[in-house]
């Protein structure tokens, strides 16, 4: 936090303005006023003030009409006539965007602004105005603006001018609690399908339309659920493969196979072991931080925000974290993988087996389909997880508990759909025969 | 208490508006509740174009869940609320993409998103809702953080200013779009008294310059007074709206005891 804060825009500027303008109504925009390229207007006593009929048209007019058609009609134009840059019609946020370019490229060389035409003007077409002036030279007047319009833009010359204990519940009996948890978790079932349907859309439409993916967050996760986890992925690697390697040449050994241990660790690391390890890291590191970020968002109201403001927070918070963990999973199965071979090999070359004859035995036992099945399995481990991840975050309460909540009912949802999707993946290869 | 009894000051259940503003936002028979509790029954209300509407009364009285039924975050248990004519509950599509251009959303906490400086909060919308380049919405953006006075603080994360500072950004990100109305909770609250002063100036600059319509809930008496055209006050132990109208009138006749505590500051 910041000892001092800048004050709020001084009233200097807005006396001028504020004068005649007392009223809520602006002026008649029959009224034209010429406004320098200095800072200041003049007082509105040299405006002219006068009746203020209701049918004039105010910069919040826009509210009772359906929004104008960017850069159609009831938009803004831009015309140069002359040594002049002409603006004229209703140049407000909706409309100010078709028309940055033009006003900027007319607005070179003009010897002065022209805003006799312009019907209605808001903060964001003023921003427009204020920068073609910029563009125009400092000398160059901006005039003919109506009263009202007049004083939107004094406002913002102003503005740009800156240097840039819970209530207890109803006691419940057994049989109402029973009811009551029942309803719960149909809900919840219910609650997580619909996350499901528009999870799946929001990915249709981001392969529609894929320039609404926000890039710089999709690395941002990569990095987070990919990179970052290498380390730790690497280690349990290879101490997994130790312990399977010393678990199983131990028994094995009293019958003379313990040769075929490199097979036996290669086939359950690639297939199962991998892409479950690596699933359980990403739930536990990564699941638990996608719902405590995006928990945190909610409990501070960030994500209704998003909501209000149009923006659906499935393409800007959700799509982003599926995706870098759908593509994450694959990378930390491999190197769960390698590494895990890598311990094994430690243990067999200790127990006096050359290495060539480990890597034998892994090319005979081993077959591509194995890796690849179970690379296939991790990216469908990445997107579930990273799924129920963001959904604890999105449907978190409200208070900082809630966010407690939210990563853990991450990690134990991601675990438990894990190992229901590797059974399933298990029934499924064994019927395709893989 | 009486909650009948209270109402003296309501009239026909619908706050008296002045002719010349059209109506923005109608209210009619609204009620809420989470559970068996009950916040408010058939509140009556219109806004008009323009005002500064106040929402007033106690903690704990419904002030902000009543906000959040205006701008669609929660259906009310009865009743229906309208903004220019839409129902932000029920609009779904490109209808409800259309009224949301037209409302602004100054939260109680902020809400700035973390990660982002408050020059690309305020750009947020702006990149949501308008094809401006990327140039042209900064320099939209710095304009408005300009007009909260925050045009010095454009590059800095929300961690790094004050709560009152935040607060005036979420005023700008509000404002980003130009919205005919907006919608501020508790601007006032935890600021300063000099601090809450500005921004309750700005609020009348800018419904004055700009023809925008408040809706603001506080109950910070100061503001209430200072900015406020009209005002509702909602009471948790009747359950409603006890009293409306102009909040020095109200002030200086109280029509029933609560309205007369509240403004008076009296526990009794």
């Amino acid at each position: 936090m910041s000892g001092r804060e800048p004050a709020l825009p001084g009233r200097e500027g807005r006396e001028a303005i504020g004068e005649g303008a007392g009223d809520r109504r602006p002026g008649p925009a029959g009224e034209r006023v010429s406004t320098p390229g200095s800072p200041a207007l003049p007082p509105a006593e040299d405006m002219g003030a006068g009746p203020v009929p209701d049918a004039a048209p105010a910069p919040g007019a826009a509210m009772d009409a359906p929004a104008p058609a960017r850069g159609g009609k009831g938009g803004a134009e831009v015309r140069r006539e002359g040594d002049a840059l002409r603006l004229s019609g209703r140049l407000t946020s909706l409309t100010a965007g078709a028309a940055w370019r033009p006003a900027m490229k007319g607005a070179r060389g003009a010897r002065r602004i022209d805003l006799s035409g312009l019907e209605t003007l808001d903060t964001s077409g003023a921003a427009l105005v204020l920068a073609a002036a910029g563009v125009a030279g400092r000398d160059v007047p901006v005039e003919g603006a109506s009263r009202p319009v007049a004083a939107v833009l004094e406002r913002s010359r102003g503005a740009s001018g800156r240097p840039a204990a819970a209530q207890a519940g109803p006691r419940m009996g057994p049989v109402r609690g029973v009811g009551e948890w029942g309803v719960g978790l149909w809900n919840a079932a219910l609650d997580g399908m619909a996350f499901l349907g528009e999870a799946a859309a929001t990915v249709v439409n981001a392969a529609r339309r894929p320039r609404d993916l926000r890039v710089a967050d999709l690395l941002r996760h990569l990095d987070e659920a990919g990179t970052r986890a290498f380390g730790l992925v690497a280690l349990l690697g290879v101490l997994i493969g130790v312990i399977l390697a010393f678990q199983s040449a131990i028994p094995m050994q009293q019958y003379g196979a313990d040769i075929f241990v490199p097979r036996l660790v290669g086939i359950s690391l690639l297939r199962e072991l991998g892409p479950l390890l690596a699933g359980v890291i990403l739930a536990g590191r990564t699941g638990s931080a996608f719902a405590a970020e995006l928990g945190t968002m909610t409990v501070n109201e960030e994500v209704s925000a998003l909501r209000i403001m149009g923006i659906d927070p499935m393409v800007l918070l959700v799509l982003p974290r599926m995706l870098a963990a759908t593509i994450a999973m694959p990378v930390l199965a491999l190197l769960m993988d390698l590494a895990g071979l890598v311990g094994m090999s430690i243990v067999m070359i200790g127990r006096g087996f050359p290495l060539q004859l480990v890597l034998n035995q892994l090319h005979i036992g081993v077959a591509l389909g194995d890796l690849l099945g179970g690379l296939g399995k991790a990216a469908v481990f990445g997107l579930v997880i990273a799924g129920i991840g963001c959904r604890a975050g999105l449907a978190a309460g409200s208070g900082p508990r809630a966010v407690g909540d939210a990563a853990t009912a991450a990690v134990v949802g991601g675990i438990v759909a894990l190992v229901l999707l590797d059974g399933i993946f298990a029934v499924l290869f064994y019927r395709l025969g893989w | 208490m009486d909650g009948m009894a209270e109402r003296a000051g309501v009239g026909d259940g619908i706050a008296d508006r002045p002719a010349d503003r059209p109506a923005v936002i109608e209210a009619r028979g609204i009620s809420m509740g989470f559970g068996s509790r009950v916040l408010f029954r058939d509140v009556n209300f219109d806004v008009g174009r323009g005002e500064v509407f106040v929402i007033l009364g106690g903690s704990g009285c419904g002030k902000s869940t009543l906000l959040k039924l205006m701008i669609g975050l929660y259906q009310p248990t009865a009743g229906r609320v309208t903004i220019l004519g839409g129902d932000l509950s029920r609009a779904d599509g490109e209808a409800r993409r259309n009224l949301l251009r037209q409302l602004g959303v100054m939260w109680q906490s902020g809400a700035l998103f973390g990660s982002m400086t408050l020059l690309e909060n305020v750009m947020l919308p702006l990149e949501a809702h308008t094809d401006l380049p990327r140039d042209a919405r900064e320099d939209v953006a710095r304009v408005k953080l300009g007009l909260v006075g925050l045009g010095d603080a454009a590059g800095r994360l929300p961690a790094e200013i004050s709560g009152g500072m935040a607060k005036r950004a979420g005023i700008a990100r509000a404002m980003a779009l130009d919205p005919p109305i907006l919608f501020l909770d508790e601007p006032s609250a935890g600021l300063d008294p000099v601090t809450s002063a500005g921004l309750d100036e700005l609020i009348k600059d800018l419904a004055r310059d700009l023809g925008t319509t408040f809706v603001v809930v506080t109950h910070e008496l100061q503001s209430i007074l200072a900015i406020g055209d009209r005002c509702i006050m909602l009471d948790k132990e009747a359950q409603g709206m006890i009293a409306e109208g102009d909040p020095r009138h109200l002030r200086d006749e109280p029509p029933n005891d609560t309205v007369r505590r509240f403004f008076r500051r009296e526990t009794r």
